[in-house]
């Protein structure tokens, strides 16, 4: 069995270089191009999310070892439960993403090279599969740095927009501090062990003083928060996701912030093993923040690829909680409790990334057919793009964690985790803060739904507003067939939740030795083991209810009946700009949230009368306050500190020859 | 004795920054590394080691011979008879030489280098060249000098290594050798472009081409 996983590994790794290659080979003829390399990798990633599989199943870690760089760092692949779990998140994205690029790449033919761009798709997901399987820091982080260069020139498909550019820059320069930041804590762990293996780690790490261990966790949670994009480190995050294509976008929100994830847990639970009190705290301080400013900042958002992006913070916050109440728990030493924290947060990582590679997807179809991301140009789009209108309500249902659907279950389980933080710990904080969490996360959870309703009904509802929207036609099959498969996904995961338990119950048992799983139909221990309660029947609840209800309005009221009729329009014809916007949706919130936002608001009456005003112009400015609080200054510092230092780089050739011998002799006078 | 060669060697590259003309400066580099090839040959004569032989013909012909006759060239056709410039004045210049000889007496004495038996008189020596050149190309703004600082340089190196372990393995003191001709060569070149560009050597000049 085991080897058979291995060449199942070892196949799926060799089909994304083959599509890589036979991608760039064929550049030149852009249909052979895009089949090609979205078939390899649709292959690759079926036969990785089989290895996976195999791998959780018969709880054997299997190990590959391809090549020695340099006789201590070697490129050794090992595929345990954690790694297991993420590599079948990666490749089941994956599945869905080639399929839908098949058709989305039509979008870009003759204007890119088709070949480049599914060449830089095949290798960015094995990048991220190499990220989560190497077991040396060494081989780790050249593979993040790839996953990161990759996604960078992804982002930068379509350099041709100062934008785009913009926004390349911003992800690379944030990309790369987070590196630094990876870098320190695995200099540290080194410093310490004296080697370089993850195995190492994994043995001595746990008997390093106490100061060590911190500064581990705090380095590596910089390090990994910065490409999580958990804020105030998120910056990159609305730009890059909106800048880049869409299938890459749906994989970089989707997946690629998970393998930060993966360190984080890597780092925590596999060489830590958990630690002080305050970790858990900072954590779930990081979580809460980004959950509710995240939505915040997404209501505001009138592009959908925006909104989404700072939806992917708000999801990272939301499983920074359950990673905050799990190390919580464990420095409290509640097994059990922690285990389930650790649960709900592995089962979001994965049903965020369905649910928010599906809406991506959706975002790109909308983008596909129409041209543009702006909702307040959209509208209608329901009658003339059916699919895509009900799939992106599927993925917003799901976001918005509506029962039985996937977002719901992990979500409800993190609630629950956040509650025993006030039921289970006998401490008068957490007491009080449990609560609060919890209310945190269900007023996220309200802006989600709101957003959510002002993205669709915008979008797809109403008449269309400009003549992009009035002429949209529905996408390509692949693109739908994508969709669809990530549909499923948020079905399934969501009625049969017992399926995800079974994987991440390996890992949970390694860490906590308690068992979280349950029969077809999941219970989640509720306290102790006692009362336990079942996500999928409460699901099943919820649905019965809905059509209990539905039958009973049919019962009493009678068959539903429709009466045609004109909209009462004040006497003037009726016109697409008296729709409501997604701005004017969205601005109670904004009006609430003032000082939040920044908000500029300007209302311009033009006319004799001001009661009978000829026109009115009302605009509204939005700042983004960390960037103009936080950023800002920051940047100003730097650059006038740089400017200082420049003086020294004067350009004249005998100054630098006077620096180095300068430093020769005091180098010499220094070295006894 | 080899106090007194080492000292030749300190002398001609002091001498090399109290030059009035460019011109001077050739024969003043050939004599150093005339000098150089000697220290070379005494110590074949000394030890017997054979590359330490052809490490010193190496020497007298590359060095003594070939690059002066070069740079000869070079001056000869830029037609550069005219005065050196300097950065600082000619007796700030003697100062700081001297500060910098006395530095790497000191530095040698105080690093306890493992030098040879026959090359430990000149260890001092070779470092301080090695300094004095680096100044040279500072000091100097024609950019013919920077090449004779640069070959200055090399020759503090090339004694070093003779000090310490009697020279480099004959692959890389030949490879140095090949170097240091083509870097002669280039320079020649760049010298007439410089010079045919800007109607002068001056490289404060070049800062004009910086964006």
């Amino acid at each position: 069995m085991g080897e058979f996983a291995i060449r199942l590994f070892v196949l799926s790794l060799l089909l994304f270089v083959f599509g890589a290659f036979s991608a760039l080979c064929f550049n030149r003829r852009t249909k052979w191009a895009n089949v090609l390399a979205h078939c390899s990798s649709f292959l690759g990633g079926l036969f990785g999310a089989t290895t996976a599989a195999l791998v959780l199943s018969t709880k054997q870690p299997i190990i590959v070892t391809a090549w020695t760089i340099v006789s201590d760092v070697v490129l050794r692949l090992k595929v345990d439960m954690l790694s297991a779990y993420f590599l079948f998140v990666i490749s089941f994205i994956t599945i869905a993403v080639s399929i839908y690029s098949l058709g989305y790449v039509t979008e870009y033919y003759g204007k890119k090279p088709i070949g480049l761009l599914g060449s830089g798709l095949n290798l960015f997901v094995l990048s991220m599969i190499a990220v989560v399987t190497v077991d040396h820091s060494v081989s780790f982080l050249i593979a993040w740095e790839l996953m990161s260069l990759l996604s960078f020139f992804l982002v930068m498909v379509e350099h041709e927009k100062a934008e785009t550019r913009k926004a390349g820059y911003v992800y690379v320069v944030m990309t790369h501090f987070g590196t630094v930041f990876i870098i320190l804590s695995f200099l540290t762990l080194f410093f310490f062990t004296k080697k370089l293996d993850f195995s190492s780690f994994t043995q001595t790490a746990t008997r390093f003083p106490d100061y060590v261990k911190n500064i581990i966790f705090l380095l590596s949670l910089i390090g990994f928060g910065t490409k999580a994009g958990m804020i105030p480190l998120h910056v990159w995050l609305p730009r890059a996701h909106p800048a880049a294509p869409s299938h890459v976008s749906a994989l970089m929100s989707a997946v690629m912030i998970k393998t930060a994830i993966y360190g984080l847990l890597r780092v925590n639970y596999d060489f830590l093993k958990g630690g002080a009190t305050w970790w858990g705290a900072v954590v779930l301080g990081i979580g809460v923040l980004s959950a509710v400013l995240g939505i915040l900042f997404g209501v505001a958002e009138n592009d959908i690829k925006r909104f989404l992006a700072f939806s992917s913070a708000e999801n990272i916050g939301i499983i920074f909680m359950g990673l905050g109440a799990s190390l919580l728990f464990r420095s409290y030493h509640e097994p059990l409790l922690g285990a389930l924290a650790l649960t709900a947060l592995l089962y979001h990582v994965l049903n965020h990334a369905v649910f928010k590679g599906l809406l991506f997807m959706g975002a790109g179809s909308v983008l596909y057919a129409t041209h543009t991301k702006n909702i307040n140009e959209l509208g209608g789009l329901i009658r003339r793009m059916p699919w895509t209108a009900v799939l992106f309500l599927i993925g917003g249902m799901s976001l918005a964690a509506f029962p039985p659907l996937n977002g719901f279950m992990s979500e409800w389980a993190t609630f629950q985790s956040l509650l025993h933080l006030s039921f289970s710990l006998d401490h008068p904080i957490w007491k009080t803060v449990g609560g609060l969490l919890a209310a945190a996360l269900g007023l996220t959870g309200a802006f989600v739904a709101g957003s959510v309703v002002k993205h669709f009904g915008t979008a797809f509802l109403a008449l269309p507003r400009t003549s992009h929207a009035a002429k949209a036609t529905e996408v390509p099959l692949a693109m739908r067939i994508g969709m669809v498969v990530l549909a499923c996904g948020t079905v399934v995961f969501g009625v049969w939740p017992g399926l995800v338990l079974g994987m991440t119950n390996q890992i949970v048992e390694s860490y906590f030795h308690q068992s979280v799983t349950g029969r077809a139909m999941l219970y989640i221990p509720f306290h102790r083991s006692v009362e336990s309660i079942s996500l999928g029947w409460m699901g099943m609840i919820f649905l019965a209810l809905f059509l209990l209800l539905i039958a009973l309005l049919r019962v009493l009221v009678g068959k539903s009946n429709n009466r045609y009729d004109e909209t009462w329009n004040c006497g003037t014809p009726l016109v697409q700009t008296m729709e409501y916007t997604g701005t004017s949706y969205s601005h109670p919130v904004l009006m609430i949230f003032k000082r939040l936002y920044g908000i500029e608001r300007k209302v311009e009456v033009h006319g004799e009368y001001a009661y009978y005003p000829k026109r009115i112009r009302h605009r509204l400015k939005t700042e983004a306050i960390i960037e103009t609080k936080l950023y800002r200054p920051l940047i100003l510092g730097t650059v006038w500190l740089s400017q200082r230092l420049r003086a020294i780089q004067s350009g004249n050739l005998q100054s630098y020859l006077a620096y180095m011998i300068i430093t020769l002799v005091v180098l010499l006078l220094w070295i006894r | 004795m080899e106090q007194w060669i080492a000292m030749l060697l300190l002398i001609s590259a002091i001498w090399l920054l109290q030059i009035r003309k460019i011109s001077d400066s050739v024969p003043i580099l050939a004599f150093q590394s005339f000098v150089l090839a000697l220290t070379a040959g005494a110590m074949w004569y000394q030890t017997k080691l054979s590359h330490l032989l052809i490490a010193a013909l190496l020497t007298l012909v590359v060095k003594a011979m070939i690059i002066p006759a070069i740079l000869h060239y070079t001056i000869k056709k830029i037609d550069v008879h005219r005065q050196v410039e300097r950065v600082t004045s000619k007796y700030t210049s003697l100062l700081m030489a001297i500060i910098l000889s006395v530095a790497g007496f000191y530095v040698t004495s105080r690093l306890h280098l493992p030098s040879t038996k026959f090359g430990e008189p000149y260890l001092p020596v070779s470092i301080t060249l090695v300094f004095l050149g680096t100044f040279i190309m500072i000091d100097h703004k024609k950019a013919l000098m920077q090449g004779i600082g640069l070959i200055t340089i090399e020759n503090g190196l090339f004694l070093v290594a003779q000090s310490i372990s009697y020279g480099m393995p004959m692959m890389v003191e030949l490879g140095i050798f090949f170097d240091m001709l083509v870097t002669v060569v280039i320079i020649g070149i760049l010298s007439l472009r410089i010079h045919s560009t800007f109607e002068s050597l001056n490289i404060e000049k070049m800062s004009n081409l910086k964006g």
